[in-house]
């Protein structure tokens, strides 16, 4: 089953059409798109999959498209598609991040290779966002003292410890303790600090 | 004798009836709206001139006997103002004319209105008068109009011309009839009841008619012409850099530009009008003058001709003339346009050098036959030439055949490279001369001893290799049998001038060279572009449709509807091939007759590096003296680079040492030339060695399978053969053959 989407962004109608017949026959949805502006507009604020980008195209090129998408901090990866294999932008593309670089006329293996690898990548860019924001909503039901004390409890600190820091009793910071590993939904210590450590790196 | 008065009466009267009626019946389409229209500043005099005659005519007999004499006037006055506008038509209408004309009928007036005040005038001397003054108008608007007519060639002309004459009949038979009968008051048009008034009301609005009819005509003509002209002048003369006149048949200047009045200093107003020979050339050469100016306008356009003309303040001026015919309505040319540059200092320059050079070389044959004569003061007289020669930098060369005794100066020591004390003889001399340059000096020669003297232009090679230009003058003298006695000979070394003029040229030939190649690059390069598109297409289209011939069940229109676009955008791929073939093929090229051993040479010299990296071994085989071939450069190079490439490709696999490429070429038995290209790579595809001239076919893992396509096209555009040769080792040959450029072939 495929849920992401791949959307293809050429200029040229016949490649549109011959691409997203190809990528079909994979059992790939497909939307088309004849310009860098049209995709924009029809794009979905959580879309997920993979976009074959041409690199060469009038009014905004595959270049800008792209560095657009990451602005707009979308998990959609991004193949490029060129008329000649020109090494520099290549590169330049592939350190802006993107997946794939490929020369048409492409191989059918080839651009399928890169679309499984585009998409498996924007589903787990996917996954670790959700996590990240479900560890934010988990982190703001706390109330300021317990952020205290779970900021504490992962530098490695003794509720005794901690209860001297905040010049108060251990018996507190234990009740404390408590509420934070029931909010954070950590069944041990070493789970809480993994967590703190995932959703404080995101802030 | 009254019946012969009211005779010409009524035929005036029938006549005008009865054209009035025909030019109604010619003219009404286009005229009858003229009619309505005010164009120019010529048809309102005429109008009131008739309108005010016709209503005088009209009123006289019932109001007051002398409005007739006055009506009389206007009418005259306006067979006057019709003449003036045939004339202008032909283009001869001036101010003076007019203001002359306008002046003699002016004082006409006055002395006939004086006279009849004195009582001198009866009433037949003023129908005399009247009818005269018209037939002289008419038979001078008649004489325009046939001019008119030379060109014009139309009936309605003709029909006026017609008119006219009658006119002229009409009105000499009424003079002839009054003087017979004594008597000017027979019975005619005017007299009271001799028509009824309306008739006469309807004679005079035909009247009118004709005459506005016959103006607007003209008038129509001019202001064609006037715009005619505007635009003439807007083009030719306006900011012109050569002085520009427009004179015609008559060789009276209609055009002058500023350029005329700053190099010939009349103004416009003063040349306007006159005649281009008055001008132009002193009042001596008048009638040769005339009969030059007139034998241009037979025959067609000439350029460059070199002519001295006189300006106003009389001094003499060479100009370079172009003259040009301007053709009128019919084609045939009224007038000539002549645009001229002044070309005096050019040419009085060229004449001082020629003078200049001539004068020193009859300096020096005295002094040199005082040589001869005199010999105890051979050294001194020597020394004088020299020092003559050395202060204009020539050196100088003597050469007596009788004692074999050559004698040369110390600047042409120096220019030659030998030393002060070398002794020399003619050999010597000679052995410095280039090698290419010597058959064209032994020519040169040659002439010199037949016809005494010469002059010739050749490299010499210095000791040290360098190479200068030299410019040569000699005199030669021989005896009765033709064999040389003498020659002198003044040498000068144009080397600074020559080279600037060849890098020059050289310059401008690499610059026009790069930039076709430039350009045939950057064109294949977006075509490849563009064919991306229909390929990736295509290509996806197919693994597509192999993917879904191995689900199940096929889904054969999803497959239909694969093939229809893989058809379609082959097609279109299809055309941009086609499109580059027609570039290549009848695009801009640019044909000269040239030496492929040259061609190969340059080109080797363009891909030594890439040869270099590639660490292929380059062995040329080149046929001295190979015919010329009538060929595009640029392509011809694009197909030779193509070719050079392709081998190395091949050889790529290969070991370096064994890397070996050959460039071959011959004459071939039907006075073509051969191009071979042999390399040892990896070969032709055994089955179908024609294959790699096909589009597409590629062996090249990068390859796009189009340049031997495009090689085959362009050599075939040239009306020439590439094909193929599969070796029994390894390897390839590719062969081109172009047939000679023959003289008759260019």
């Amino acid at each position: 089953m495929n849920k992401s989407t791949v959307y293809l962004v050429d200029d040229d109608p016949g490649v549109l059409k011959a691409l997203s017949r190809l990528l079909r026959t994979e059992g790939w949805s497909v939307s088309a798109f004849a310009s860098a502006q049209a995709f924009l507009d029809a794009l979905p604020q959580d879309a997920l999959g993979c976009v074959v980008l041409d690199l060469a195209m009038p009014g905004m090129d595959g270049r800008a498209l792209h560095n657009e998408l990451v602005a707009r901090g979308s998990v959609l990866a991004v193949i490029f598609l060129t008329g000649h294999g020109d090494l520099a932008t290549g590169i330049a593309a592939m350190k802006t991040g993107a997946v794939d670089f490929l020369s048409k006329p492409v191989n059918d293996a080839q651009l399928l290779a890169a679309v499984r690898t585009a998409v498996e990548r924007s589903r787990a860019a996917h996954a670790d966002a959700a996590e990240v924001q479900e560890l934010q909503q988990r982190l703001a039901k706390l109330t300021p003292r317990e952020r205290e004390v779970m900021q504490l409890v992962v530098a490695g600190l003794l509720n005794k410890q901690i209860a001297d820091a905040l010049g108060t009793v251990e018996k507190t910071v234990k009740v404390h303790r408590a509420r934070v590993m029931e909010k954070m939904k950590a069944r041990s210590l070493a789970e809480l600090v993994r967590l703190a450590d995932r959703a404080g790196r995101e802030r | 004798m009254n019946s012969i008065v009211a005779f010409g009466n009524t035929f005036i009267t029938l006549t005008l009836s009865v054209l009035s009626l025909a030019l109604l019946l010619v003219y009404l389409p286009p005229q009858g709206r003229q009619l309505l229209r005010i164009t120019t500043r010529f048809w309102p005099a005429a109008l009131v001139l008739i309108a005010v005659s016709g209503l005088m005519f009209a009123a006289a007999p019932y109001l007051w006997a002398p409005l007739l004499t006055v009506a009389n006037m206007s009418n005259v006055g306006a067979c006057l103002v019709l003449a003036l506008i045939a004339a202008a038509w032909n283009g001869r209408a001036s101010r003076r004319m007019y203001a002359s004309l306008g002046i003699a009928f002016a004082v006409a007036v006055a002395v006939f209105e004086f006279w009849r005040q004195g009582g001198a005038a009866t009433f037949e001397t003023r129908v005399y008068f009247v009818c005269l003054a018209r037939a002289v108008l008419t038979a001078w608007m008649i004489a325009e109009l046939r001019q008119f007519n030379r060109q014009e060639q139309s009936n309605q002309i003709r029909m006026l011309m017609a008119f006219g004459v009658l006119y002229i009949a009409a009105n000499l038979a009424r003079a002839t009839a009054t003087a017979l009968t004594g008597d000017g008051t027979a019975p005619n048009l005017y007299s009271e009841g001799a028509v009824p008034f309306a008739t006469r009301i309807f004679i005079l609005a035909m009247q009118l008619f004709i005459a506005l009819s016959f103006n607007n005509y003209f008038v129509e003509k001019l202001w064609r012409q006037e715009r005619h002209a505007r635009l003439r002048h807007q083009l030719l003369f306006e900011g012109s850099p050569a002085a520009g006149i427009i004179w015609n048949d008559r060789l009276q200047v209609t055009g002058w530009n500023d350029e005329a009045t700053r190099l010939f200093g009349w103004t416009q107003a003063e040349a306007l009008g006159r005649r281009a020979s008055e001008l132009l050339f002193l009042p001596d050469d008048q009638a040769s003058a005339e009969r030059r100016l007139r034998a241009l306008f037979e025959a067609p356009t000439a350029k460059g001709i070199v002519v001295e003309v006189h300006s106003k303040d009389g001094r003499t001026i060479a100009c370079e003339w172009s003259h040009r015919p301007m053709p009128g309505d019919t084609g045939r040319p009224h007038e000539v346009v002549s645009m001229a540059l002044d070309v005096t200092d050019r040419l009085s320059r060229q004449r001082q050098l020629e003078a200049e050079h001539g004068a020193a070389i009859d300096r020096m044959s005295q002094l040199a036959d005082q040589v001869g004569q005199s010999e105890h003061s051979l050294q001194q007289l020597r020394e004088h030439l020299e020092i003559a020669a050395r202060s204009v930098g020539m050196g100088l060369y003597l050469r007596d055949f009788t004692q074999e005794h050559l004698w040369v100066s110390d600047r042409y020591r120096e220019m030659h490279g030998f030393s002060a004390d070398e002794p020399l003889t003619p050999d010597v001399t000679q052995a410095r001369i280039h090698p290419e340059d010597l058959e064209g000096y032994l020519a040169a020669r040659e002439v010199a001893i037949k016809t005494g003297e010469n002059s010739a232009e050749f490299r010499i090679v210095l000791p040290d290799g360098r190479v200068r230009w030299i410019a040569a003058h000699g005199r030669i003298k021989t005896d009765a049998s033709g064999a040389p006695i003498l020659t002198r000979a003044v040498t000068i070394d144009i080397t600074d001038h020559k080279i600037a003029a060849l890098e020059l040229a050289r310059q401008q030939r690499e610059v026009a060279h790069l930039s076709r190649v430039v350009v045939l690059g950057e064109l294949s390069g977006a075509l490849a572009h563009e064919l991306n598109q229909p390929l990736t297409a295509i290509l996806s289209n197919a693994q597509a449709a192999q993917r879904f011939l191995s689900a199940d069940p096929v889904d054969l229109v999803e497959l239909r509807d694969i093939l229809d676009d893989i058809v379609s955008e082959d097609q279109r791929a299809g055309e941009v091939i086609k499109r580059l073939r027609q570039l290549l093929s009848t695009g801009e090229t640019q044909r000269v007759s040239l030496d492929l051993n040259e061609l190969l040479s340059d080109t080797v010299r363009l891909l030594r590096s890439d040869l270099l990296s590639q660490q292929v071994a380059l062995h040329t085989d080149l046929a001295p003296g190979l015919p010329l071939v009538w060929a595009d450069r640029v392509q011809l190079q694009q197909v030779l680079i193509n070719l050079v490439m392709n081998a190395c490709e091949a050889m790529r696999e290969l070991p370096a040492a064994e890397r070996r490429l050959v460039l071959r070429t011959s004459a071939q038995a039907g006075g073509g030339v051969q191009l071979s290209v042999v390399d040892c790579g990896c070969g032709l595809p055994r089955e179908q060695p024609e294959r790699v001239f096909e589009s597409f076919y590629t062996t090249k893992p990068g390859g796009m399978g189009l340049g031997l396509s495009v090689c085959r096209t362009i050599v075939q555009a040239h009306g020439g053969r590439l094909w193929a040769e599969g070796h029994e080792g390894p390897g390839a040959s590719f062969h081109v053959s172009l047939v000679a450029h023959t003289a008759s072939a260019s």
